[in-house]
Protein backbone atom coordinates (compact mmCIF):
# COMPACT_ATOMS: atom_id res chain seq x y z
CA UNK A 1 0.00 0.00 0.00
CA UNK A 2 2.85 2.32 1.29
CA UNK A 3 4.50 1.09 -2.17
CA UNK A 4 1.06 2.06 -4.63
CA UNK A 5 0.99 5.54 -2.49
CA UNK A 6 4.62 6.50 -3.40
CA UNK A 7 3.98 5.26 -6.92
CA UNK A 8 1.04 7.77 -7.22
CA UNK A 9 2.91 10.78 -5.63
CA UNK A 10 5.90 10.48 -7.83
CA UNK A 11 3.61 9.54 -11.52
CA UNK A 12 1.47 12.74 -10.34
CA UNK A 13 4.76 14.65 -10.35
CA UNK A 14 5.60 13.81 -12.99
CA UNK A 15 2.07 14.35 -14.62
CA UNK A 16 2.37 17.72 -13.53
CA UNK A 17 5.89 18.05 -15.28
CA UNK A 18 5.33 16.46 -18.53
CA UNK A 19 2.18 17.48 -19.74
CA UNK A 20 2.39 20.00 -21.49
CA UNK A 21 5.38 18.38 -23.56
CA UNK A 22 3.12 15.39 -24.50
CA UNK A 23 0.26 17.60 -24.99
CA UNK A 24 2.31 19.98 -27.65
CA UNK A 25 3.99 16.29 -29.12
CA UNK A 26 0.48 14.76 -29.25
CA UNK A 27 -1.14 17.76 -30.57
CA UNK A 28 1.54 18.56 -33.53
CA UNK A 29 1.00 14.49 -34.59
CA UNK A 30 -2.52 14.19 -34.65
CA UNK A 31 -3.55 17.91 -35.55
CA UNK A 32 -6.46 17.41 -32.92
CA UNK A 33 -7.11 18.46 -29.67
CA UNK A 34 -9.11 15.72 -29.22
CA UNK A 35 -7.37 12.76 -30.24
CA UNK A 36 -4.44 14.88 -28.62
CA UNK A 37 -6.13 14.34 -25.15
CA UNK A 38 -7.28 10.80 -25.77
CA UNK A 39 -3.13 9.91 -26.62
CA UNK A 40 -2.00 11.61 -24.10
CA UNK A 41 -4.11 9.76 -21.30
CA UNK A 42 -3.72 6.55 -22.75
CA UNK A 43 -0.05 7.38 -22.91
CA UNK A 44 0.01 7.93 -19.09
CA UNK A 45 -1.54 4.99 -18.44
CA UNK A 46 0.69 3.09 -20.14
CA UNK A 47 3.16 5.10 -18.19
CA UNK A 48 1.33 4.13 -14.85
CA UNK A 49 1.38 0.83 -15.49
CA UNK A 50 5.36 0.43 -16.69
CA UNK A 51 6.60 3.32 -13.42
CA UNK A 52 8.36 1.04 -11.31
CA UNK A 53 10.58 0.21 -14.53
CA UNK A 54 11.06 3.68 -15.45
CA UNK A 55 13.89 5.19 -14.86
CA UNK A 56 12.98 9.49 -13.34
CA UNK A 57 15.33 10.58 -15.34
CA UNK A 58 14.58 9.08 -18.41
CA UNK A 59 10.28 8.81 -17.77
CA UNK A 60 9.80 11.44 -19.78
CA UNK A 61 11.60 10.06 -23.08
CA UNK A 62 9.55 6.93 -22.35
CA UNK A 63 6.33 8.32 -21.91
CA UNK A 64 7.13 10.24 -25.61
CA UNK A 65 8.29 6.60 -27.28
CA UNK A 66 4.86 5.53 -25.76
CA UNK A 67 2.71 8.32 -27.16
CA UNK A 68 4.39 8.03 -30.55
CA UNK A 69 4.04 3.96 -30.95
CA UNK A 70 0.47 4.35 -29.17
CA UNK A 71 -0.18 7.19 -32.56
CA UNK A 72 1.17 4.97 -35.15
CA UNK A 73 -0.84 1.90 -33.50
CA UNK A 74 -3.86 4.18 -33.36
CA UNK A 75 -3.57 5.74 -37.35
CA UNK A 76 -3.41 1.69 -38.28
CA UNK A 77 -6.46 1.38 -36.61
CA UNK A 78 -7.94 4.16 -38.09
CA UNK A 79 -7.25 2.82 -41.61
CA UNK A 80 -5.40 6.26 -42.60
CA UNK A 81 -7.65 8.63 -41.79
CA UNK A 82 -6.42 12.28 -41.25
CA UNK A 83 -7.16 14.20 -38.78
CA UNK A 84 -7.58 18.06 -39.74
CA UNK A 85 -5.29 20.44 -37.94
CA UNK A 86 -7.67 22.26 -35.02
CA UNK A 87 -6.12 24.34 -33.12
CA UNK A 88 -5.89 23.47 -29.52
CA UNK A 89 -7.74 25.08 -26.35
CA UNK A 90 -5.62 28.76 -25.45
CA UNK A 91 -6.27 32.21 -24.88
CA UNK A 92 -6.30 33.42 -28.28
CA UNK A 93 -5.58 36.95 -28.85
CA UNK A 94 -6.89 38.88 -31.64
CA UNK A 95 -4.19 39.67 -34.63
CA UNK A 96 -1.60 37.47 -32.64
CA UNK A 97 0.22 36.69 -35.80
CA UNK A 98 2.29 33.30 -34.12
CA UNK A 99 -0.49 31.72 -33.24
CA UNK A 100 -2.20 32.38 -36.89
CA UNK A 101 1.68 30.72 -38.37
CA UNK A 102 1.52 28.00 -35.68
CA UNK A 103 -2.12 26.71 -36.55
CA UNK A 104 -1.02 26.87 -40.25
CA UNK A 105 2.35 24.79 -39.22
CA UNK A 106 -0.36 22.42 -37.44
CA UNK A 107 -2.53 21.55 -40.32
CA UNK A 108 0.52 21.54 -42.95
CA UNK A 109 1.57 19.07 -40.25
CA UNK A 110 -1.62 17.28 -40.82
CA UNK A 111 -0.92 16.73 -44.19
CA UNK A 112 2.49 15.39 -44.05
CA UNK A 113 2.71 11.49 -44.25
CA UNK A 114 2.65 9.93 -40.50
CA UNK A 115 6.25 8.94 -40.85
CA UNK A 116 7.16 12.12 -41.81
CA UNK A 117 5.75 14.17 -39.60
CA UNK A 118 6.80 12.24 -36.30
CA UNK A 119 10.49 12.72 -37.47
CA UNK A 120 9.72 16.42 -37.76
CA UNK A 121 8.45 16.91 -34.52
CA UNK A 122 10.73 15.07 -32.91
CA UNK A 123 13.62 16.87 -34.63
CA UNK A 124 12.14 20.04 -34.06
CA UNK A 125 9.77 20.14 -31.41
CA UNK A 126 12.05 18.07 -28.66
CA UNK A 127 15.39 19.84 -30.37
CA UNK A 128 16.65 15.60 -31.00
CA UNK A 129 19.61 14.56 -33.32
CA UNK A 130 18.55 12.13 -36.21
CA UNK A 131 20.26 9.57 -33.98
CA UNK A 132 18.11 10.23 -31.47
CA UNK A 133 14.79 10.35 -33.64
CA UNK A 134 15.98 7.09 -35.51
CA UNK A 135 16.71 5.30 -32.14
CA UNK A 136 13.73 6.68 -30.52
CA UNK A 137 11.82 5.99 -33.52
CA UNK A 138 13.18 2.24 -34.05
CA UNK A 139 13.91 3.27 -37.78
CA UNK A 140 17.29 3.42 -39.74
CA UNK A 141 19.41 6.66 -40.03
CA UNK A 142 19.54 7.10 -43.67
CA UNK A 143 15.60 6.94 -42.93
CA UNK A 144 15.32 9.73 -40.73
CA UNK A 145 17.56 11.69 -42.78
CA UNK A 146 15.28 11.75 -45.78
CA UNK A 147 12.26 11.71 -43.97
CA UNK A 148 13.23 15.30 -42.43
CA UNK A 149 14.48 16.41 -45.46
CA UNK A 150 11.51 15.44 -47.53
CA UNK A 151 9.17 16.66 -44.37
CA UNK A 152 10.76 19.94 -44.18
CA UNK A 153 10.76 20.74 -47.84
CA UNK A 154 7.21 19.89 -47.99
CA UNK A 155 6.12 22.01 -45.05
CA UNK A 156 8.35 24.99 -47.14
CA UNK A 157 6.47 24.55 -49.93
CA UNK A 158 3.49 24.51 -48.71
CA UNK A 159 3.83 27.61 -46.63
CA UNK A 160 5.15 29.22 -50.05
CA UNK A 161 2.58 28.15 -51.83
CA UNK A 162 0.22 30.04 -48.82
CA UNK A 163 2.15 32.99 -48.60
CA UNK A 164 1.73 33.17 -52.47
CA UNK A 165 -2.24 32.74 -52.84
CA UNK A 166 -2.30 35.57 -50.10
CA UNK A 167 -0.35 38.03 -52.15
CA UNK B 1 20.55 25.31 -39.77
CA UNK B 2 18.64 26.90 -42.19
CA UNK B 3 16.76 29.74 -41.39
CA UNK B 4 13.44 27.52 -42.35
CA UNK B 5 14.17 25.20 -39.81
CA UNK B 6 14.44 27.60 -37.37
CA UNK B 7 11.28 28.87 -38.41
CA UNK B 8 9.75 25.29 -37.70
CA UNK B 9 11.20 25.00 -34.76
CA UNK B 10 10.23 28.24 -32.97
CA UNK B 11 6.84 27.89 -34.03
CA UNK B 12 6.17 24.48 -32.43
CA UNK B 13 8.23 24.83 -29.40
CA UNK B 14 6.21 28.50 -29.08
CA UNK B 15 3.37 29.11 -26.73
CA UNK B 16 1.51 26.68 -24.39
CA UNK B 17 -0.56 24.13 -26.07
CA UNK B 18 -3.56 23.10 -23.02
CA UNK B 19 -4.36 19.44 -23.49
CA UNK B 20 -6.78 18.44 -20.78
CA UNK B 21 -5.91 15.25 -19.21
CA UNK B 22 -7.97 13.79 -16.59
CA UNK B 23 -5.68 12.75 -13.73
CA UNK B 24 -8.18 10.75 -11.95
CA UNK B 25 -8.47 8.94 -14.78
CA UNK B 26 -5.55 8.33 -15.52
CA UNK B 27 -4.91 7.09 -12.05
CA UNK B 28 -8.02 4.61 -11.91
CA UNK B 29 -7.18 3.47 -15.23
CA UNK B 30 -3.55 2.78 -14.74
CA UNK B 31 -4.37 1.09 -10.98
CA UNK B 32 -6.85 -0.99 -12.58
CA UNK B 33 -4.35 -2.06 -15.50
CA UNK B 34 -1.71 -3.20 -12.59
CA UNK B 35 -4.17 -4.93 -10.81
CA UNK B 36 -4.90 -6.63 -13.71
CA UNK B 37 -1.45 -7.38 -14.23
CA UNK B 38 -0.46 -8.88 -11.19
CA UNK B 39 -3.20 -11.24 -11.69
CA UNK B 40 -2.10 -11.92 -14.43
CA UNK B 41 1.26 -12.44 -13.37
CA UNK B 42 0.09 -14.31 -10.41
CA UNK B 43 -2.18 -17.09 -12.73
CA UNK B 44 1.09 -17.55 -14.93
CA UNK B 45 3.02 -18.39 -11.79
CA UNK B 46 0.28 -21.06 -10.39
CA UNK B 47 -0.08 -22.25 -14.10
CA UNK B 48 3.67 -22.56 -14.27
CA UNK B 49 4.03 -24.08 -10.49
CA UNK B 50 1.31 -26.76 -11.38
CA UNK B 51 3.41 -27.74 -14.26
CA UNK B 52 6.70 -28.06 -12.40
CA UNK B 53 5.59 -30.35 -9.84
CA UNK B 54 3.27 -32.40 -12.02
CA UNK B 55 7.16 -32.87 -14.06
CA UNK B 56 8.90 -32.90 -11.21
CA UNK B 57 6.71 -34.67 -9.09
CA UNK B 58 6.86 -38.39 -10.51
CA UNK B 59 10.76 -37.77 -11.14
CA UNK B 60 11.50 -37.38 -7.58
CA UNK B 61 8.92 -40.36 -6.67
CA UNK B 62 11.00 -42.69 -9.54
CA UNK B 63 14.37 -41.37 -7.79
CA UNK B 64 12.87 -42.37 -4.13
CA UNK B 65 11.57 -45.68 -4.98
CA UNK B 66 13.90 -48.56 -4.84
CA UNK B 67 14.48 -50.24 -8.74
CA UNK B 68 12.84 -52.98 -9.59
CA UNK B 69 14.74 -55.64 -10.14
CA UNK B 70 15.57 -56.99 -13.57
CA UNK B 71 13.35 -60.06 -14.02
CA UNK B 72 15.54 -63.09 -14.62
CA UNK B 73 17.61 -63.97 -17.46
CA UNK B 74 16.59 -67.63 -17.85
CA UNK B 75 15.10 -68.41 -21.14
CA UNK B 76 11.60 -69.43 -19.15
CA UNK B 77 10.50 -66.67 -17.00
CA UNK B 78 10.06 -69.14 -13.68
CA UNK B 79 8.85 -68.31 -10.45
CA UNK B 80 10.37 -70.00 -7.56
CA UNK B 81 7.87 -73.16 -6.68
CA UNK B 82 5.95 -71.33 -3.71
CA UNK B 83 2.64 -71.67 -2.93
CA UNK B 84 2.64 -67.95 -1.74
CA UNK B 85 4.15 -66.55 -4.55
CA UNK B 86 3.95 -68.92 -7.61
CA UNK B 87 1.41 -68.89 -10.36
CA UNK B 88 -0.89 -71.57 -8.93
CA UNK B 89 -0.23 -74.87 -10.70
CA UNK B 90 -2.94 -76.64 -9.09
CA UNK B 91 -6.22 -77.58 -11.14
CA UNK B 92 -4.30 -77.64 -14.34
CA UNK B 93 -3.64 -80.98 -16.40
CA UNK B 94 0.31 -80.59 -16.83
CA UNK B 95 1.46 -82.78 -20.27
CA UNK B 96 5.14 -83.89 -20.33
CA UNK B 97 6.36 -82.24 -23.38
CA UNK B 98 10.30 -82.94 -22.24
CA UNK B 99 13.39 -84.15 -19.94
CA UNK B 100 16.17 -82.39 -20.10
CA UNK B 101 18.13 -85.35 -18.13
CA UNK B 102 17.32 -87.99 -19.77
CA UNK B 103 17.66 -89.05 -23.59
CA UNK B 104 13.88 -88.05 -25.21
CA UNK B 105 10.76 -88.33 -23.56
CA UNK B 106 10.72 -90.74 -20.61
CA UNK B 107 6.94 -90.97 -21.17
CA UNK B 108 5.37 -89.89 -24.00
CA UNK B 109 1.94 -88.81 -22.80
CA UNK B 110 2.69 -88.72 -19.40
CA UNK B 111 0.47 -85.61 -16.88
CA UNK B 112 0.76 -84.65 -13.71
CA UNK B 113 -2.54 -83.19 -11.98
CA UNK B 114 -1.84 -81.19 -8.75
CA UNK B 115 -4.08 -80.43 -5.91
CA UNK B 116 -2.94 -79.37 -2.83
CA UNK B 117 -1.20 -81.85 -0.86
CA UNK B 118 -1.79 -84.50 -3.72
CA UNK B 119 -0.68 -85.66 -7.43
CA UNK B 120 -2.20 -87.65 -9.72
CA UNK B 121 -1.51 -88.58 -13.24
CA UNK B 122 -1.04 -90.85 -15.97
CA UNK B 123 1.91 -92.57 -17.50
CA UNK B 124 2.10 -95.40 -20.95
CA UNK B 125 0.48 -98.00 -18.51
CA UNK B 126 -1.59 -96.49 -16.20
CA UNK B 127 -2.74 -94.02 -13.36
CA UNK B 128 -0.80 -93.18 -10.54
CA UNK B 129 -1.12 -90.65 -6.93
CA UNK B 130 1.51 -89.61 -4.89
CA UNK B 131 1.77 -87.31 -1.50
CA UNK B 132 2.68 -83.66 -2.52
CA UNK B 133 4.70 -81.85 -0.41
CA UNK B 134 5.23 -78.21 -0.92
CA UNK B 135 7.49 -74.96 0.57
CA UNK B 136 8.96 -72.31 -0.80
CA UNK B 137 11.92 -73.50 -3.29
CA UNK B 138 10.99 -77.17 -2.36
CA UNK B 139 8.58 -79.50 -4.23
CA UNK B 140 8.71 -82.96 -2.79
CA UNK B 141 6.65 -86.41 -3.91
CA UNK B 142 6.17 -89.53 -2.14
CA UNK B 143 3.91 -92.41 -1.84
CA UNK B 144 3.18 -93.20 -5.29
CA UNK B 145 0.25 -95.66 -5.76
CA UNK B 146 0.42 -97.24 -9.22
CA UNK B 147 -2.92 -98.58 -11.19
CA UNK B 148 -1.20 -100.11 -14.18
CA UNK B 149 -2.37 -102.37 -17.06
CA UNK B 150 -0.73 -104.74 -19.75
CA UNK B 151 1.43 -102.78 -21.60
CA UNK B 152 4.73 -103.41 -24.01
CA UNK B 153 8.13 -103.29 -22.41
CA UNK B 154 9.45 -100.09 -23.79
CA UNK B 155 6.06 -98.30 -22.75
CA UNK B 156 6.59 -100.63 -19.01
CA UNK B 157 10.22 -98.68 -18.87
CA UNK B 158 9.08 -95.41 -19.54
CA UNK B 159 6.62 -95.42 -17.23
CA UNK B 160 8.80 -96.42 -14.74
CA UNK B 161 11.39 -93.69 -15.30
CA UNK B 162 8.99 -90.88 -15.26
CA UNK B 163 7.57 -92.17 -12.06
CA UNK B 164 11.01 -92.33 -10.81
CA UNK B 165 11.63 -89.05 -12.07
CA UNK B 166 9.16 -87.70 -10.35
CA UNK B 167 10.24 -88.96 -6.79
CA UNK B 168 13.12 -87.34 -7.52
CA UNK B 169 11.93 -84.03 -7.98
CA UNK B 170 13.40 -81.47 -5.28
CA UNK B 171 11.71 -78.10 -6.72
CA UNK B 172 9.27 -76.58 -9.05
CA UNK B 173 9.22 -73.48 -10.74
CA UNK B 174 5.78 -72.38 -12.80
CA UNK B 175 5.70 -70.27 -15.61
CA UNK B 176 3.34 -68.55 -18.05
CA UNK B 177 1.64 -72.22 -19.39
CA UNK B 178 4.42 -74.02 -18.07
CA UNK B 179 5.27 -76.54 -15.57
CA UNK B 180 9.09 -77.07 -14.34
CA UNK B 181 10.27 -80.11 -12.21
CA UNK B 182 14.06 -79.49 -11.38
CA UNK B 183 15.56 -82.84 -9.97
CA UNK B 184 19.47 -83.71 -9.97
CA UNK B 185 19.02 -85.60 -12.88
CA UNK B 186 17.18 -82.83 -14.98
CA UNK B 187 14.03 -81.25 -15.72
CA UNK B 188 10.54 -81.98 -16.76
CA UNK B 189 9.21 -79.71 -18.76
CA UNK B 190 5.39 -79.80 -18.32
CA UNK B 191 3.27 -78.02 -20.40
CA UNK B 192 -0.97 -77.05 -20.21
CA UNK B 193 -2.74 -79.74 -21.40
Amino acid sequence: MAQDSRRDAEFTAFVDAATQSLGRTAWLLTGDRDLAAELVQATLVKTYVAWARVRPDGALAYARRILVNLDVDTRRARHGTVAMAEPPDRPVEPGDGRVDERERLGRLLAQLPARQRRVVVLRYLHDLSEQEVAAELGLPLGTVKSSSARGLAALRSALGQEEGSRR
Amino acid sequence: MSAFEDQVRSLMQADRVEVPVDLEFVLDSGREAVRGRRLGWTLAGITVLGLVVSVVTPILIAGMVPAVPAPATSPVPTVAASPASAPDPDGITWRLVRWTGGTGNPNPGGTLLVRGTEASGTTACGTFTAELARAPGSWRMSAFQLRTHSCPLQADRASSRYLEALGAVTAATVGAGELRLHSAGGDLVFARQ
